[in-house]
């Protein structure tokens, strides 16, 4: 078994679906402002011509698969944890309980983004992993500690 | 004076002093035809010795007699004078005159006479306190112990201050009260300035906020670690696994 000094219970399905739900929302609204972003430098670019950006969905598809993987890579490698990992109270940390390094935050982050669905494995497996927790031996943990308005961490 | 032996060797000089007066009546009373007699014949004699004395000495004696007669009259009164004076010293130093009055005077009486309102009535009372300095009387009163001879709490138990309330009409009080002008001096702009400076709105929002935030985000986790629990559960019963399932909750961790 691995050390989880740092880590509570290995989280559910139900608690990481709803965090990456939160996160879903979290890099639509980094797409949003990015819209937002490219119609103001478009505007400033050429005033007279201007008319609304309308990305095709490849696009929008890919503008938002990189920004996700590029806040997942942020969020995993700095506090080990996303907006939504944060709001439902979970971690990620390496299979020994120490938090990710840039290259295997980076990795997780990517594989995350092409293939979602691996999440679900972790209502099949024994010990709650998802098939990028296999690969990468990585764990997503309870950890309500560290949260300015929580207090007396797990009940 | 009421006279009288008190004693025997009074009683002896008292009578014979009786004596005395009683023999000196005998003789005035026996001598009595010899005394007409007498006087008869000085009346006699003297007129003839008038009718033979010239007119110009008579007048002369006249006048004479007058001025001694007038001399003689001074010398008496004088010496009367003198002796009233010398008795009633006498008489004041022997007798208590207090005593005596007491004795034999109706005071009573003498006051029931006095119509003492007559009195009253003459006298000027409006003279006698314009001639009364009563600044200067007050000023010689030492009111600080008097006042401090006063037993206040005593006076003050003996007031009925329940029923001295009742009487008070508190609606005619407020009535009188100005409360425009007492409003138009308090600065209540600055009073509620101050209260707003006094609360730190921010932190109350922040605690309140974040209390909010706490009890909505920890109730939300643990319904979804609930919820974890229940699909653990489910695919453990169809892959029928019997893993052991941590019943308790999991335990504080450290940061």
């Amino acid at each position: 078994m691995a050390d989880r000094s740092r880590a509570g219970p290995v989280a559910g399905i139900v608690t990481r679906v709803a965090a990456a739900v939160i996160d879903l929302g979290v890099v639509l609204a980094m797409l949003g402002v990015a819209l937002l972003v490219v119609a103001g430098l478009r505007f400033a670019w050429s005033p007279v011509s201007f008319s609304w950006p309308a990305p095709t969905w490849a696009h929008s598809l890919g503008v938002g698969a990189v920004l996700a993987a590029l806040y997942l890579t942020v969020a995993w490698a700095t506090s080990g944890r996303t907006v939504g990992a944060g709001v439902m109270g979970l971690r990620v940390l390496s299979a020994r309980g120490a938090p990710l390094a840039w290259s295997r935050a980076t990795l997780r982050a990517v594989f995350c983004v092409l293939f979602p669905l691996g999440l679900l494995w972790a209502a099949v497996s024994a010990r709650r992993r998802s098939v990028q927790d296999v690969v990468l031996r990585t764990a997503v943990v309870y950890d309500w500690s560290d949260d300015a308005g929580l207090r007396g961490g797990l009940p | 004076m009421t006279g009288g032996p008190t004693g025997p060797v009074e009683a002896d000089r008292w009578a014979a002093t009786e004596v005395g007066v009683g023999a000196a009546l005998w003789a005035w009373q026996v001598t009595r035809p010899v005394r007409t007699a007498a006087g008869s014949a000085a009346g006699a004699m003297a007129g003839a010795v008038l009718a033979l004395t010239p007119p110009d000495v008579r007048s002369a004696l006249t006048e004479r007699a007058r001025s001694g007669r007038a001399a003689a009259e001074e010398l008496a009164s004088a010496l009367l004078r003198f002796a009233v004076r010398g008795v009633v010293a006498a008489v004041v130093d022997a007798v208590d005159l207090t005593e005596l009055v007491r004795r034999h005077v109706d005071l009573d009486a003498v006051a029931a006479g006095i119509d003492l309102d007559a009195a009253v009535a003459r006298v000027d009372l409006d003279a006698i306190v314009r001639r009364v300095d009563l600044d200067a009387a007050v000023a010689r009163v030492d009111l600080d112990a008097i006042v401090r001879r006063i037993d206040l709490d005593g006076i003050a138990a003996r007031l009925d201050l329940d029923a001295l309330a009742a009487r008070i009409d508190p609606d005619r009080v407020v009535a009188r009260v100005d409360l425009d002008a007492v409003l138009a001096r308090v600065d209540v702009l600055g009073i509620a300035r101050e209260v707003v400076d006094g609360i730190d709105l921010p932190e109350i929002i922040r605690h309140s906020t974040g209390t909010l935030t706490s009890d909505t985000v920890r109730t939300v986790r643990r319904e979804a670690m609930q919820a974890d629990e229940v699909v653990a559960g489910i695919f453990d019963r169809l892959l029928r696994r019997h893993l052991p399932r941590a019943p308790a909750p999991p335990a504080p961790l450290p940061s």
